[in-house]
């Protein structure tokens, strides 16, 4: 990131104000933008960016509030409503309603079988699944610098080891070692025999994704890490007698802030699909836990007579990654405008 | 070439051992009892440590490990069950096979679904990523170009129940997907594949799009396309003969990378399918709580995944010049 050397007061574009300057109608008090803001007002005028983040911001709020629209709506995920109105299910347990049981009480219709309410049960499953890809993103990513750093700045046997340490990780093919690790780490914490609550679920899946998502981070953050370390500023920093600590974080960590940044925005929708992934090949939530990914699984079994039930779920999810995605792109884009795509 | 292959194999040889001993050692932490499994209902003490015996469960974790990979070398007897060929992975309680069998079986399949699912998402790719570089700007470029994003984000779970729904049940397109040898019915073989050849490729193709179309983009701007141009050679010759051959050592290494991807399974796409291939084995193996089955599969895809990586590279000192292997 460069240093802004242009003098605006405003957002708006910098010549106008400098030639309001050179006219001299009035002296323009000098003020530097910082970094962030040049990025955000980038960021500003991306109008794929900003559409993306405000849907992004919309999956989040109904995450976070997802008691609350449950109650305004009347409805609870775990209830099972066809057993208790034997109106709504039919005798082969499917929805009795057209378009599986779409209607004013069901917005997005009713599960077979169970009846269970598919739209509170969507928007708990986002919680589900931006909870679990939250938690593994922060954790990998902190696994990740810490590890990439260490390598770069120590460099020699600690960063040969380490180095074909994540080589192995890498080749271990990510989505067969998930499924067969899972249960290693529920074991750890739950007797095979016993009922495995859903917390123990929720942390196989964070311990398991965060330990084969660390590498990517790792490799990106010691290249650059290395290039820096040569740079003159360090080596000024080294000179002047600072410690190890303050360049790290205070030298280094900063030049790697956006980076990390990046990094970690375009991890978060991976994360999300990986676990919703793993549910749905039935290692990770299972019922009554909400889940998107279980739901896919359930909604799979029915894809011949009752397609509503796939069909939210798909379009909740593909909507989230993707907007999550163009989020992603337009950080980037923001933050470092040398990349082009 | 030949320092560069054995050095990278060495290395592919000592990756794969580590892998052994990780995976071995923290599948052996399952307090699953395999002799229990593999004795009959009722069965006595007695009986009981004989089938521990014979399966070498008496033996400390160390020594199983030892065993394991004494088995991969040189082959391993399994008692009544009669001796276990060179590459050993073990005997496999719920099928009542050796392991390296049960992978045989299902390996068709994956290979089958791999090789049809790459040759769709490379060929899809590279076509739309080369019109959007020609065309570049246009409305076909920005059509494929939000194709490609949405691609990236969709599901293999939520998209192959909506293509079996629409071509299968609805259409009466194709018949329901699955696997038959090539051997046996060529055609069935090839009908039964093409929607998961198709679904397969969506979540892949994406990438090669934008891959072709910014290095076409990249190339079409070097100082030898413009030479090329300056002689007068066609606008054709140049960007068949030199822009497409500049972009393609990257593309190569994607794609060898991504193959090996598919070849070590791809679970979601073979478990949404119905097809039995290696994905398929690791999940009911995992549910079976078979752990030599799940060993011998991971290990497997990960030797699948360690050959491919070297394959790349090597192709990658063919194609480019200036990469100099060793």
């Amino acid at each position: 990131m460069t240093t802004p050397t242009g003098a605006t007061t405003t957002e708006e574009d910098p010549v106008l104000v400098g030639s309001t300057d050179a006219a001299g109608a009035k002296p323009v008090e000098l003020l530097g933008r910082t970094p962030g803001q040049i990025a955000w007002s980038r960021f500003k005028r991306n109008r794929t960016g900003v559409v993306c983040a405000v849907i992004t911001l919309a999956y989040i709020l109904a995450a976070v509030l997802a008691p609350v629209i449950s109650a305004l709506y009347g409805k609870s995920p775990y209830e099972f409503y066809g057993m208790k109105d034997s109106t709504l299910l039919d005798d082969f347990g499917l929805p009795v309603a057209p378009n599986g049981g779409m209607s004013g009480d069901f917005w997005f219709g009713i599960t077979p079988q169970t009846g269970q309410d598919i739209f509170t049960n969507i928007v708990y499953g986002i919680r589900t699944s931006l909870g679990v890809g939250l938690i593994v993103v922060i954790s990998s990513t902190l696994m990740g610098v810490v590890i990439g750093l260490a390598q770069g700045y120590l460099g020699g046997k600690f960063d040969y080891f380490v180095g074909r340490f994540s080589d192995m990780l890498l080749a271990l093919p990510s989505q067969l070692t998930a499924i067969a690790f899972f249960p290693i780490v529920v074991n750890a914490i739950v007797p095979i025999d016993k009922e495995t609550p859903t917390w123990v679920r929720l942390v196989g899946m964070w311990v398991i994704l965060a330990l084969l998502g660390w590498m990517g981070m790792a490799r990106l953050i010691r290249s650059i890490t290395i290039s820096l370390r040569e740079r003159e500023y360090i080596e000024a920093a080294k000179i002047a007698g600072a410690s190890p600590r303050r360049i790290i974080f205070k030298e280094l960590l900063p030049n790697l802030a956006t980076t990390i940044l990046v990094q970690a925005t375009l991890t978060l929708p991976a994360m999300i699909t990986s676990a919703a992934g793993l549910s749905f090949l039935g290692v990770g939530f299972t019922s009554p836990t909400p889940d998107l990914g279980r739901m896919f699984s359930d909604a799979a079994q029915y894809y011949e007579s009752d397609l509503t039930y796939l069909i939210f779920p798909g379009i909740a999810l593909t909507t989230f990654v993707l907007a999550f995605n163009l989020l992603g792109d337009a950080v980037r884009d923001a933050l470092d405008p040398k990349t082009i795509r | 070439m030949l320092r560069f292959l054995t050095r990278r194999a060495l290395g592919a040889i000592v990756i794969l051992f580590l892998l052994v001993l990780l995976t071995y050692l923290a599948v052996m932490s399952l307090p699953v009892d395999q002799a229990m499994l593999n004795c009959p209902k009722g069965c006595s003490p007695q009986q009981l440590a004989i089938v521990r015996h014979n399966m070498g469960l008496d033996k400390s974790n160390f020594e199983q490990v030892l065993d394991y990979v004494k088995g991969l070398f040189v082959g391993a007897s399994h008692g009544a069950d009669g001796f276990c060929n060179a590459p050993c992975l073990g005997y496999s309680q719920s099928r009542h096979q050796f392991v390296i069998d049960v992978i045989m079986d299902n390996y068709p399949a994956t290979i089958m679904l791999a090789l049809g699912g790459s040759v769709c998402f490379l060929v899809i790719g590279v076509t739309l990523g080369m019109v959007s570089a020609w065309k570049q700007g246009s409305l076909f470029d920005t059509i494929a170009s939000s194709f490609s994003q949405l691609g990236q984000s969709t599901q293999i779970f939520f998209v192959a129940p909506l293509a079996m729904a629409l071509f299968v049940t609805n259409l009466h397109w194709l018949d329901k997907p699955g696997y038959t040898p090539f051997t046996e019915d060529p055609i069935s073989s090839i009908t039964g594949m093409i929607l998961p050849w198709l679904v397969l490729s969506i979540i892949f193709w994406s990438n090669y799009t934008r891959q072709v179309r910014s290095l076409m983009i990249e190339q079409l701007s070097e100082d030898h396309i413009r030479a090329a141009r300056a002689k007068g050679m066609s606008n054709r010759y140049v960007w068949w003969r030199y822009a497409l051959r500049g972009a393609m050592a990257p593309i190569v290494t994607i794609f060898g990378l991504d193959l090996g991807v598919v070849l070590s399974g791809a679970v979601i796409t073979e478990v949404s399918f119905g097809i039995h291939g290696l994905g398929m084995l690791a999940v009911k193996s995992v549910t079976a709580q078979d752990t030599q089955l799940e060993l011998g599969v991971l290990l497997f895809s990960a030797a699948a995944i360690l050959v491919f990586n070297i394959v790349v590279d090597a192709a990658y000192g063919l194609l480019d010049p200036r990469v100099r292997i060793g």
